[in-house]
């Protein structure tokens, strides 16, 4: 469940971000924190945008910052950072985004439920429209404790 | 027909766009199969198309394989547009 696995104290606010790899840096803090990566895992996520492309960026206005689990992930993590001002992944307005949901897995499957009902909560317009409009950690925690699956 | 989602890593928006691309696939009423993979075992693989993020994409497609971008992986409607072409 998503609840499990993204604390409150994994979501966190920031006004912007003048580089994209600080907002990445600052997104996967929490989990640093919380030992589910080792620092390697956010140099992996950089390398990655760097060499393949802003691909974390999944939606508007939503990134999903991560690496393979081989990267340096030891748990099942979640983190949320929601800026002020977008975050530019590139100058293409597709790849601005204010909603960063850094996470860690460390298989290819003990996080799906988890990420299934992210999608099913981006899916869904209304839902996802009260995310944006939210300024609150227990605002965010009550529409992903009441997300189906 | 054989459908492989692709995405940089193999664990995130791949399952991510798998899921939306199956409620399309109920919607239009196909049989189509899918499975998803990272960029790099995407390579080896063969399907009869490779679906993902237009960046993703832009790294696969080398005239060899038949393949198909989204450019926003949760919109339902961009992808219906961009996979009923194939299912005919």
């Amino acid at each position: 469940m998503l609840t499990e696995i993204l604390p409150a104290y994994s979501i966190r606010f920031a006004d912007g971000f003048a580089d994209w790899r600080d907002a990445v840096r600052v997104s996967c803090q929490p989990l640093l924190e919380r030992g589910a990566i080792e620092a390697g895992y956010i140099d992996a996520i950089i390398e990655n945008v760097e060499k393949i492309g802003p691909y974390l960026v999944i939606s508007p206005d939503v990134a999903i910052p991560h690496a393979r689990p081989e990267a340096g992930a030891r748990a099942i993590a979640m983190a949320l950072l929601k800026t002020t001002t977008p975050v530019r992944f590139s100058d293409d307005p597709d790849h601005h985004a204010r909603l960063l949901f850094a996470f860690s897995a460390t298989d290819n499957h003990s996080h799906q439920r988890a990420l299934r009902q992210l999608a099913r909560l981006i899916m869904d317009e209304a839902r996802f429209a009260q995310l944006q409009a939210a300024t609150t950690a227990e605002a965010i925690l009550e529409l992903i404790a009441s997300q189906p699956e | 027909m054989k459908i492989m989602i692709v995405c940089g890593n193999g664990l995130g928006s791949s399952l991510m766009l798998e899921m939306a691309v199956k409620d399309v696939l109920k919607e239009l009423k196909s049989d189509a199969q899918v499975s998803h993979a990272d960029l790099f075992t995407a390579k080896s693989e063969s399907a009869d198309l490779f679906l993902g993020a237009r960046e993703i994409i832009d790294n696969l497609d080398d005239g060899s394989r038949k393949v198909a971008s989204v450019k926003n992986i949760m919109d339902k409607v961009e992808i219906k547009a961009v996979l009923e072409p194939f299912l005919k």
